[in-house]
Formats: structure tokens, sequence, C-alpha cells
């Protein structure tokens, strides 16, 4: 599986800066997969046909995505964005305007990442060598 | 993105003579990629961590200082309130002789009150008036424009029965900033 994903990249030995930039970046997307999964399960059991994840996008911003079906089988999906900014911290849902998020939801947000590090990053990244995904196939 | 991981490119494992690499060195080259980007997700989640911690902080900080500036606020209102609660203050003075001749003059409509306001062409009118009449006491709320003008802008009291004339030009004087 390992050589297939090396052979799709590369497909000789050669390796050049494009081939090792797309090389990282497929694993750091896996790696971001994974943390999102893992994030979605912080916050007690996921109800059934829910879909949940949570995740560092970059050292500013944090992703929050549900996917649900309702009772009519309707399909439903939030993304939910915090910017962290130096004047405070923005929520943009689902793409539309920022707003200022009340300090109840920010003391949320703030145990949360506290348990994202504390749980997932060094659980995942510290005592694990495995690689993510279908990479570590 | 790519070029900010900050893996170690040089650490894949491949062999150096352009041959294909081996199992155990693709193996070997993903890891080193792996755990390179491992060390920048763990700093990159610490630094978002403790930028919200701040940014949490300057919000607690700002909200101490609503609370503040609302207390003191508010604190200022006790004691308007208190201040304005003492019945000298707040109950109404009984009206003048004076007052009642305002209230007559301003009462009846916002244009009339709006009228009564002194100007340069009714403080003028007015003195003409008083020129061209016989006595300078005349029944109603103005009975010498000329004077009320003058107190009420210049916050001094008219000179005792100065001329008409003469306080005609004071008047227009006064009221033209002494360019007149």
């Amino acid at each position: 599986m390992i050589r297939r994903f090396f052979n799709s990249f590369f497909g000789s030995s050669s390796l050049s800066s494009r081939q090792q930039s797309n090389l990282q970046a497929e694993i750091y997307r896996a790696m971001l997969r994974r943390e999102a999964e893992l994030g979605g399960k912080l916050f007690g059991p996921i109800p059934e046909g829910h879909r949940r994840e949570f995740f560092c996008l970059d050292s500013r911003t944090w992703v929050w995505h549900e996917e649900w079906r309702d009772e009519h089988g309707k399909h439903h999906a939030k993304t939910t964005r915090y910017d962290v900014r130096p004047t405070g911290i923005l929520k943009a849902q689902d793409g539309l305007t920022y707003q200022q998020i009340s300090q109840t939801e920010a003391e949320n947000l703030q145990q949360a990442i506290s348990l994202y590090k504390s749980q997932i990053i060094d659980t995942l990244y510290k005592n694990d060598d495995r690689l993510p995904g279908r990479l570590a196939a | 993105m790519n070029s900010s991981f900050g893996g170690s490119n040089s650490s894949f494992g491949f062999g150096v003579n352009g041959s294909t690499p081996d199992r155990e060195s693709i193996k070997r080259g993903s890891h080193d990629v792996y755990h390179d980007l491992a060390k920048e997700r763990e700093k990159m989640i610490e630094a978002a961590k403790r930028a919200v911690e701040a940014a949490l902080d300057r919000n607690m900080h700002e909200v101490n200082s609503d609370i503040r500036e609302v207390t003191d606020n508010w604190a200022q209102r006790q004691d308007y309130i208190s201040i304005n609660r003492r019945p000298e203050v707040y109950e109404p003075a009984e009206l003048t002789e004076s007052n009642k001749k305002t209230e007559i003059h301003t009462s009846p409509s916002i244009q009339q009150s709006v009228e009564a306001q002194p100007t340069i062409a009714s403080a003028r009118q007015a003195v003409l008036d008083i020129l061209n009449s016989d006595s300078t006491q005349i029944d109603g709320v103005v009975q010498n424009p000329a004077e009320n003008f003058s107190e009420a802008h210049r916050g001094q009291a008219a000179a005792p029965n100065p001329p008409l004339q003469s306080k005609f030009e004071e008047l227009i004087k006064d009221a033209n900033g002494g360019a007149f």
C-alpha cells in the first residue's frame, strides 16, 4: 500500500521537491482527518446518525463540523469556524458573517482546546508511531 | 501550506544513486515526514491554545473594565438620583411673575417660542416701535425689549433710563459682536 502510494506520487526513484511537498501534504491531511475524528469524540457520545469533527486548522483557527439527518431523513451540516484574533475570538457559521463569541462560549472553547491538546495530541503523536489513515496500511 | 511544514526533505530514505527505494526505505521516509509533521502540529496546537487563552484573558480584562465602568456610572447615577430627590431640587420652583410672563410669551406654540427669541431684526423692530411710541411702558411681556435683550445676552443690567437712541446703538453693536 505504501509502495503504491509512493509510486502514485513519484513513479520513479527520483524525488522532486514538488513530490516531497505532495507527500507532506498527503500525510498532513491524513493527520488532520484523524485529529478531527478524535476531536469530535471529546464532547461525549456522538448521537446515532451524527458525524462530528473538531480540529485545529492552524495556529489561530479551530473548526467544528457536524452532520446529521433529521427524522425525515433530510441531511444537515453545520460548520463553525472560530477565528482567534488579537481583539478577541470571532465565530462564523456556514460562511456567514463573523460575530464575537460570548465569554461563556470562549471558556468552553478553551476547555475543549485543553482537552484536545492533552488527550488527542499527547496521545496521538507522543505515544503512537503509526502513520495515520490509509498511509498506515 | 506545504512549504511551512518544516519536514526534513533529506531523510526520506531513498537511494541516493537513483535506484528504486525499497519498502523499508519508503516506510522509514514516511515515518520521518510523519514525525516532523507531528512536531509541527504539536507546536501549532500549543500556539493556538495559548492564543485562545490570551484572547480569553483580554476578554476577561475588557469585561472587568466594562463592569467597572458600569459600576462607576451607576454610582454616579445614584448620586445624581439622590441629589435630585431632594425636594428643593426636585420640586418645581413656583412661577414668579417674570416666569409667568415667559410662560405666556412662549407657551402657545413652538413657532411662537422661536419667534420670541431675540434676533437682530426683531430687536431692531422692537426698539423702533419703542422709538415711535409715546411711551416706553407697553403692556405685555416685553415691556422694554432693548433692556430685556441686553440683560439676557450680556448678563448686565441696563443702565437706568439711558437715552433710547443710545440703547438702540448698543443693542445693535452687541448683536453684531462689536463689528457693526
